[in-house]
């Protein structure tokens, strides 16, 4: 272990034990209820300025994705998770942005327009009239995240195929069919594109998973279906180097009847957060660590350190109450519940169980350099409540910028400055909305300075449903 | 490895007809239509199962050639009773059901009663029908 690792663990360790506060930004008459509310079918305009100026140096797309149909004939959405897809793209150009949103055109969100009422149950929802499915693309809502890949944007989902959008018009191209029997194979939300240019993923549906690798083009290089030693819900992963890991959170499938998907889960706190970790080249376990039970959505990044050991940061939860219920009311409108995840490093030597030392306060969301993945990195930036944060795992710190009262943020994205090559040497780029005044803004931050807040604040004409995940694109 | 779990999607389980005599008079022919075929070629096959057999060996087979989108056909049951029915389009023609690397089905499939697939096949007991003395008839919708 280098003497620099050993001090970052020394602080992060104490940090893990001053109790951490989050500032409640919600307040009563703050109408958290806009960012669950559908999207009309497209959204088209020009940001206004409110505040700074865009960076000359900027320019490209930023593409956001998160549900936007909340109801349907007369019945609410259930869970957060199983909205229709909305894909929104913010063009930046010459010191100007445009807005354009457009749903992603599945056969699941056609055949419930058709019918006028929600059809399918998904992640956590079972609506009142059922209809059965085939397989998972049935039910596939393209509504968690985006990933440039082949000249392409694909909307992506947890248990099914990507879709295929096109880059400037949102357009629906149409479902990514993987050749030969990976047709229809789940392809997570959560992949990773490395410094080669080429992507991994893994998708898992119980058991089963099956691990992707991709060529620059899209086309499959190799893909493997494993089995798991247990049926955990998954919803990220890591690549370092050389290793691929699984975070297995002890949300176990269990038996008897379930109405959804989460519902076939059951949170058991006597068993371990397990890491799995598979060689790139075989796509085999080849290290099994069992950590403390915590529940997780989102990995910021791993990588092989001198030591032997993989490091990797993730946003640890105590439990999986968001699953199972936050996000539920979320959807309902019935009520909002303040971040708990919090941002930690986990160690796992090349033997052994592994460590967990944990950031103070809350934070979720966590993204890194993209030019970094997989590789040692320093600096994760997250959502914390209402605000952006910048996590230094060297220094073991925090950095936090807070909107004003009454915004919902939501995930930041770094964007390196071009020619520059500084973890930090770029801009963060975040959507927050503004529950006041009922619109949703974008904020761009100087990445070396979070807590100065916005550089320049634009805002949109309307309010966006809150989304999930984006990804930036430069021209 | 294998794919394992929904391999009971795999329709085209080898199985011998274990057709029992039909009695004199009756006449238990199900009458069946397949409505929702998106490429009129391949087979339709279609399986008559009763309860014993539902995840096992059919009693009665059928392959028809598709081309239309509808298709028609009778499965003779071997007695008046309670069957249930499956079937998939062999849209390619290899008489197997294809699915992919997670088993799930790659080729349309149906159930009589159109009854409900979550991620496997439907229970006997949503997809079982009466067969009378006059037989029964069933349309069935390809999912
Ligand atoms: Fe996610």
């Amino acid at each position: 272990m280098t003497r620099l690792t050993r001090r970052t663990f020394a602080q992060l360790t104490a940090s893990a034990v001053a109790l951490a506060v989050s500032p409640r930004i919600v307040r009563a008459e703050d109408d958290w209820r806009i960012g669950f509310r559908t999207a009309p079918e497209t959204f088209d305009a020009e940001l206004t300025r409110l505040e700074g100026r865009l960076p000359s140096e900027l320019s490209g797309s930023f593409y956001r994705i998160g549900p936007a149909q909340f109801e349907r004939g007369g019945e609410r959405l259930g869970h957060w998770f199983d909205g229709d897809g909305m894909i929104q793209r913010f063009a930046i150009a010459d010191g100007r942005v445009t807005h354009r949103g457009r749903f992603v055109d599945t056969p699941k969100r056609r055949a419930e327009k058709a019918a006028g009422r929600f059809l399918y149950t998904g992640y956590g929802f079972a609506p009142k009239n059922l209809t059965g499915i085939r397989a998972p693309d049935d039910l596939n809502a393209a509504n968690t995240n985006v990933l440039p890949i082949a000249g392409e944007v694909w909307a992506l989902w947890e248990g099914g195929s990507p879709y295929r959008i096109d880059a400037e018009t949102l357009a629906t191209l149409g479902r990514k069919a993987f050749d030969g029997g990976l047709n229809g194979v789940a392809f997570s939300a959560h992949p990773k594109t490395e410094p080669s240019g080429d992507t991994w993923n893994f998708g898992v549906i119980g058991k089963r998973c099956v691990l992707w690798h991709l060529a620059p083009d899209g086309t499959t290089r190799k893909a493997k279906l494993i089995e798991l030693p247990e049926a955990s819900l998954m919803h990220d992963f890591a690549i370092t180097a050389r290793h691929i890991v699984l975070l297995a959170p002890p949300l176990l499938r269990r038996e008897g009847p379930a109405s959804t998907l989460v519902d076939s889960y059951a949170w058991q706190p006597g068993k371990p957060l397990t890491a799995l970790v598979l060689d790139k080249n075989t796509l085999e376990i080849v290290r099994r660590h069992e950590l403390p039970a915590r529940f997780l959505y989102h990995i910021g990044n791993a990588w092989e350190d001198a030591d032997g050991a993989i490091r990797l940061d993730a946003c640890l939860d105590a439990d999986a109450t968001f699953a199972v219920k936050t996000a539920r009311d979320l959807a309902l409108g019935l009520a909002q519940a303040p971040l708990s995840a919090r941002p930690s490093l986990i160690t796992l030597p090349p033997s052994g169980a592994g460590v967990i030392a944990t950031l103070q306060g809350v934070g979720e969301f966590p993204r890194i350099d993209p030019r970094r993945v997989g590789e040692r990195h320093r600096i994760t930036h997250g959502v914390t409540e209402g605000g952006v944060a910048t996590w230094d795992w060297e220094r073991g710190v925090s950095e936090t910028y807070l909107h004003p009262p009454g915004t919902w943020s939501e995930e930041p994205v770094f964007v390196p400055r071009k020619g520059a090559m500084g973890e930090r040497d770029g801009w963060l780029i975040q959507t927050a909305l503004d529950m006041r005044a009922g619109r949703t803004q974008l904020c761009i931050f100087d990445a070396r300075r979070t807590t100065d807040g916005p550089i320049a604040r634009l805002t949109c004409p309307y309010a966006l449903p809150l989304g999930f995940h984006g990804t930036f694109v430069a021209a | 490895m294998k794919p394992h779990g929904l391999i009971l999607f795999a329709l085209a389980a080898a199985g011998l007809a274990l057709a029992a005599s039909p009695r004199a008079e009756a006449d238990p022919t199900v009458k069946i239509t397949v409505a929702g075929v998106a490429a009129p070629q391949g087979f339709m096959m279609v399986a008559l199962h009763d309860e014993k057999g539902w995840s096992g060996a059919p009693l009665v087979r059928a392959r028809v050639p598709v081309a239309a989108n509808t298709v028609t056909l009778t499965l003779a049951a071997p007695t008046p009773g309670r069957y249930g029915v499956k079937l998939f389009h062999d849209v390619n023609g290899d008489g197997k059901m294809e699915t992919n690397l997670m088993g799930f089905p790659a080729e349309p499939v149906g159930f009589s009663n159109d009854a409900p697939i979550r991620l496997g096949p439907p229970s006997f007991a949503d997809a079982a029908f009466n067969v009378g003395p006059a037989g029964a008839a069933q349309t069935i919708n390809l999912k």
